[in-house]
C-alpha cells in the first residue's frame, strides 16, 4: 500500500525549542518523524499542550524549527527564499482553530477571501475576482450575498467556512487543519467537519488535521498519529489504531473515549493514567512517559525510545515491543 | 460536550455584543453616555466653525484704529480692542485659524511618523526593533522645547515650519503605543494568515496591522492635538512661535502682558480659548480611550 503512494511531505527528526531564558527552553517538538502521502489525511491526536498545534505550524513553515528537516515534495520548508516561499505558500494551506481571531475584523468577507488571489494574481480582473469569491462561498456552504458583510455579522461556524474559503481560494494541494471545530459548538462541528470531507474529496486535497477529540479524527484521518509531550509515541492506520493501540499513553487515551452506551460504558474497564504531565520545560529521562506508564522498567528513564515497525504501516515508540522485534 | 457548547455560546455572545457598532457607533455611543465628552465635542466645533468662518467678520484682524484703543467688551466689539485698536474678537478667530491648524496639521505629520515607527519596529522585532526603539528613547530624552527654541531661533519661524517642528518632536509617544500594538496584533492568527498567504510585511503592516490600532491611534492623535496648541502657544508665547502681524492665541497672550492690568479681558480671552481647546481635547481623547480600548477587536 505504501509504495504506490507518494511522499508528499516528509518530516525528519523535527525539533523545535521556544527560549525561555538563556538556560531552559521550552521543548514544544521534540524528535518527531513522519511521512504524509499525497491525498491522504494524517490526524495528530494528543493532549493539551502535547505540541500539536506548534508541530503542524513548524511542518508549514509559520514558525522556524529548532533543527532536524521537513521536506515538502523533496524542497526543505525552511530553506526556503523569497519565490519559493511564495509559491510554497500557493501550495500549502491552514485552517485555524479560533474562528474569531483568524480573520481581520477590519476587512469585509470578499477582501478576506480575496486576498490570497490578489497576492498570487491568480485573477485577472475584478469581475472575475468577484466570480471566484461567489463560487467559494457557494462551494463552503454560504450565500454569495455575504461576500459584501464584515465578519462580526457571521457565527463561529460562518466564520469557519470564511476560513476554509480563504485557504482554499489559491486552489492548495495541502492543508493543515488545525483543530478546526475544537472552537465550535457541537451541532456545528459536523456540518464543518463534512464539508471539509467533501471538499477533500473534490479537490484531491492532503490534509495534516490537527485535533483532541479522538473520534472526530478517526472519522476524518486515515492515518493518524499519537503525540505526547512533543514526542510522537504511536502511528499507525487509523482502523488499525484504534482497533489494536499499541504504545500504553495510547491505551489510556483511547480508553478515555466514553462510549454512547450506558451498559457497555459501566462494564468496561478504563485506564486511569497517575499523575500529570511533566513539565515541557523539564521532560523526563529516557521515555516521556515513563513515569506515568504502568509498564516501565528501568530502561524507559535511561533510554529514549525509537520509533519501530512493529507491523506494516504501524509505528510505536515504547520499549515494551524492544526484545519481541 | 455541554461545557465546551455553553463556553462557544458566551464567547459568541461577547463577541457579537462587541461588534454590534462599529468604531463610529462605539465613538457616538460614549458622546451620549458621557456628558463631559459630549459638552467638549460641542466646545471644539464651535470652536472650529468659528475659526473656519472667520472672514464673514466686518473687521480685518489687522486693520488698526488708533481711536478705538484698548476697548471693553461691547456690542460693538464683543471682545473690546486691543493696543491698536484691532477687533479683539475677529482676532482671536483668526488666531484659532493658526493655533488649530498648527496642532491638527503637526497632529497628522506627528501620528504618520510615529505610527510608521512604532508599526514597523513592533512587527519586524530584532534588531529593527533595538535600533528603532533606542532612536525613540534618545529622541524622548531631547529636552524638545529648549531644541525649539534654538531652531526656531535660526530658522525664521513660519507657520509651516512650526507645523514640521512640532510634528518633529510629538511622535515617540504614538510610536512607542504603536509598537506595543503591533506586537500584540502580529501574533493574532489573521496576521499569521496573512503572511502564511504570501502577503508582503508592507501589504501586512498596511491592510492588517495599522487599520486594526486605529483606535488608539485616534486617542493618542486627539491628545496630541491638545499637546501640539500648547507648545504651539508657549512657543508663540516666548515670541519664537507665530510672528506679528499675525494672531495666533500664543502671540496675542504675548503682547497683551503689558496691559494685564488696565484691561484684563486681552488676557482672558485668548488664555480661556487655549484652556477650552485644550481641555477639550483632553478629556474628549480620555473619553474615546475609554469607549475604543476594551473593544479592541478580541
Amino acid at each position: 500500500m505504501k509504495d504506490n503512494r507518494k511522499v508528499l511531505m516528509e518530516v525528519k527528526n523535527l525539533k523545535k525549542y521556544f527560549r525561555i531564558d538563556s538556560k531552559r527552553s521550552l521543548k514544544a517538538v521534540d524528535n518527531v518523524s513522519f511521512e504524509i502521502y499525497e491525498g491522504e489525511t494524517l490526524g495528530i491526536v494528543g493532549e493539551s499542550g502535547c505540541g500539536k498545534t506548534t508541530c503542524g505550524r513548524t511542518c508549514i513553515g509559520v514558525y522556524d524549527k529548532t533543527d532536524g528537516q521537513v521536506l515538502y515534495k523533496g524542497k526543505d520548508v525552511h530553506a526556503m527564499k523569497g519565490s519559493e516561499i511564495k509559491e510554497f505558500t500557493k501550495h500549502v494551506q491552514m485552517i485555524f482553530q479560533d474562528p474569531y481571531s483568524s480573520l481581520d475584523p477590519r476587512l469585509k468577507v470578499h477582501d478576506i477571501i480575496a486576498e490570497g488571489m490578489q497576492i498570487h494574481k491568480l485573477v485577472a480582473s475584478k469581475e472575475e475576482e468577484m466570480k471566484v469569491v461567489q463560487d467559494l462561498l457557494k462551494q463552503v456552504g454560504l450565500n454569495p450575498e455575504h461576500a459584501s458583510r464584515y465578519v462580526h455579522e457571521f457565527s463561529g461556524g460562518q466564520r469557519q467556512r470564511i476560513g476554509i474559503a480563504r485557504a482554499l481560494a489559491v486552489n492548495p494541494e495541502f492543508l493543515l487543519c488545525d483543530e478546526p471545530i475544537s472552537a465550535l459548538d457541537v451541532s456545528v462541528q459536523a456540518q464543518v467537519i463534512n464539508l471539509l470531507v467533501k471538499l477533500q474529496k473534490e479537490r484531491n486535497l492532503t490534509c495534516m488535521f490537527i485535533a483532541h477529540d479522538l473520534s472526530m479524527v478517526k472519522h476524518i484521518s486515515d492515518r493518524v498519529g499519537v503525540m505526547y509531550l512533543g514526542n510522537m509515541v504511536e502511528l499507525a492506520d487509523s482502523d488499525e489504531l484504534y482497533e489494536e493501540p499499541l504504545h500504553p499513553y495510547t491505551k489510556a487515551l483511547l480508553s478515555a473515549i466514553p462510549i454512547p452506551d450506558p451498559e457497555v460504558e459501566r462494564e468496561r474497564q478504563q485506564i486511569r493514567l497517575e499523575g500529570e504531565v511533566p513539565s515541557p520545560v523539564n521532560p523526563p529521562e529516557g521515555c516521556r512517559f515513563c513515569n506515568r506508564c504502568p509498564y516501565a522498567t528501568s530502561v524507559c528513564s535511561e533510554k529514549t525510545p525509537a520509533m519501530k515497525e512493529m507491523r506494516d504501516g504501524h509505528f510505536v515508540a515504547c520499549h515494551i515491543y524492544d526484545e519481541k522485534k | 460536550m455541554d461545557n465546551r457548547f455553553k463556553r462557544t455560546k458566551v464567547r459568541e455572545e461577547n463577541t457579537v455584543a462587541h461588534y454590534e457598532r462599529g468604531m463610529c457607533g462605539d465613538i457616538l455611543h460614549t458622546l451620549k453616555e458621557n456628558k463631559l465628552a459630549m459638552l467638549c465635542a460641542i466646545i471644539l466645533l464651535i470652536i472650529t466653525l468659528m475659526a473656519i468662518l472667520a472672514p464673514l467678520s466686518p473687521y480685518d484682524p489687522n486693520a488698526q484704529d488708533v481711536t478705538t484703543i484698548l476697548q471693553k467688551p461691547s456690542a460693538k466689539h464683543w471682545f473690546g480692542t486691543d493696543e491698536l485698536g484691532r477687533d479683539y474678537f475677529t482676532r482671536a478667530l483668526y488666531g484659532g485659524r493658526i493655533s488649530l491648524s498648527v496642532g491638527f496639521l503637526s497632529m497628522l505629520l506627528s501620528t504618520a511618523i510615529g505610527t510608521l515607527i512604532g508599526t514597523v519596529s513592533g512587527y519586524r522585532g530584532g534588531k529593527i526593533d533595538t535600533v528603532l526603539m533606542r532612536f525613540t528613547d534618545i529622541f524622548m530624552s531631547v529636552p524638545s522645547m529648549m531644541l525649539m527654541v534654538v531652531i526656531n531661533a535660526v530658522f525664521p519661524p513660519k507657520v509651516y515650519s512650526m507645523i514640521i517642528i512640532l510634528g518633529l518632536f510629538e511622535w515617540c509617544q504614538i510610536a512607542r503605543i504603536t509598537r506595543a500594538e503591533a506586537l500584540s496584533l502580529k501574533e493574532r492568527d489573521f496576521v499569521i494568515a496573512a503572511k502564511h498567504l504570501g502577503a508582503s510585511h508592507s501589504r501586512v503592516i498596511f491592510r492588517h496591522i495599522i487599520p486594526n490600532m486605529s483606535s488608539s491611534i485616534i486617542v493618542a492623535g486627539s491628545l496630541a492635538v491638545a499637546r501640539a496648541i500648547l507648545t504651539e502657544s508657549a512657543l508663540s508665547f516666548v515670541g519664537l512661535g507665530v510672528q506679528l502681524p499675525k494672531a495666533s492665541w500664543g502671540t496675542m497672550l504675548q503682547s497683551a502682558q503689558m496691559y494685564m492690568t488696565d484691561v484684563p479681558t486681552l488676557v482672558i480671552f485668548p488664555g480661556l480659548f487655549i484652556v477650552l481647546t485644550v481641555f477639550s481635547f483632553n478629556i474628549l481623547g480620555d473619553a474615546l480611550r475609554v469607549a475604543l480600548e476594551p473593544k479592541m477587536i478580541k
